[in-house]
């Protein structure tokens, strides 16, 4: 096991009582010979020592009547609105991936939807409808092989 | 994490305000440590507790018992004190001066050794916290403190547990580095 690799799991796994096995033992003989590795187990697990030492804290005395208080003397709506909140951010938190993948293919199909709509709209502004229009390229002697163009945005963009 | 009893949970968010006491006397000092732990002042500590004590009141009765309640409740009190000690920090407020609370605390007449180690241990804890950003505070907090599993702390803080690997990591090393700086830690 190099340094690297080592450190990466000292920093994690290590410290934290993850390893099990043949890694813990491959660790713990990497530690024996390298005092930088050794060095930093050390390091971490002072540090690790010293939160535990730390005492919990208790919440201040009183604050249990404000939070009654404050309960009591919010309105209705506000509760309701923070609520909704409240869920929304949990459940979309809870399901990224799936909600970014949801989001997105509800945005293309808006988009797709949106332009279809723009592309159909310009036909019934001129108030002629594309059959008409066929026609009149074909009194014109336009053939079914040469391009036409319509005039709508997607057409334009594309021809 | 500790668990409370279905039937409390159930009965507090009909508005009981007797069960609901009982999750507040469970719970405080874990919601107000977590809190402190984060914002690294007292009072953002206690307005994010008070935040999310009446936030919970309000959203029981939502609870689907899907998740445990530990982690419903881990997970709002981490996005609450995040979110406080952001618009703190923007205002340019500072962090709770550790010195000066120490000193208040440690020349009570009554102080045991015991208790200035302790005393001492929170002012070096304080001071490593300060030197990393709210995230990795987070994680810190719920693993050193709260001793979370990763999958745990996966659950509270939302995110993958590869990032919550990456983030002890980034946070330890911060840490080492600080006190390899000259900050201290033993």
């Amino acid at each position: 096991m190099n340094c690297k690799k080592t450190e990466e799991l000292i920093f994690t796994d290590y410290v934290d009582g993850n390893l099990k096995g043949h890694a813990l033992e491959e660790l713990k003989a990497h530690l024996g010979s390298c005092p930088n590795c050794r060095k930093l187990a050390e390091e971490l697990e002072s540090t690790g020592k010293l939160f535990k030492a730390s005492p919990r804290k208790k919440a201040p005395a009183g604050l249990w009547y404000k939070i009654c208080a404050e309960i009591s003397e919010r309105p209705v709506g506000g509760r309701i609105i923070e609520g909704i909140l409240e869920n929304v951010r949990y459940h979309l938190s809870r399901l990224r991936p799936a909600v970014v993948i949801l989001s997105t293919a509800v945005i293309i199909l808006f988009i797709l939807t949106a332009v279809m709509f723009m592309s159909q709209n310009n036909y019934s502004k001129t108030g002629i409808s594309q059959d008409d229009i066929l026609g009149l390229y074909y009194m014109n002697g336009a053939s079914d092989e040469s391009e036409y163009d319509f005039g709508t945005p997607a057409e334009r963009f594309f021809l | 994490m500790r668990e409370i009893a279905k039937s409390t949970i159930e009965l507090a968010a009909n508005g009981d305000m007797a069960a609901f006491e009982d999750i507040y006397k469970e719970f405080s000092s874990t919601v107000y440590t977590l809190a402190f732990g984060v914002t690294q002042n007292q009072q953002d500590a206690e307005e994010a507790t008070q935040d999310v004590f009446v936030k919970i009141f309000h959203n029981l009765k939502n609870f689907r018992f899907d998740s445990s309640f530990s982690t419903w409740l881990y997970r709002i009190t981490m996005n609450t004190a995040i979110n406080i000690y952001r618009k703190r920090k923007d205002r340019g407020s500072a962090f709770t001066n550790y010195d000066e609370l120490n000193d208040i605390q440690l020349a009570a007449p009554d102080v045991s050794k015991d208790q200035r180690d302790r005393l001492d241990a929170a002012a070096r804890v304080a001071e490593l916290l300060k030197n990393i950003n709210p995230e990795h505070r987070a994680c810190i907090v719920l693993r050193e403190i709260e001793g979370l599993d990763y999958k745990e702390m996966a659950d509270v803080l939302g995110i993958p547990l590869n990032t919550v690997r990456s983030r002890l990591k980034r946070a330890r090393e911060a840490l080492v580095a600080y006190c390899r700086k000259g900050g201290h830690s033993s």
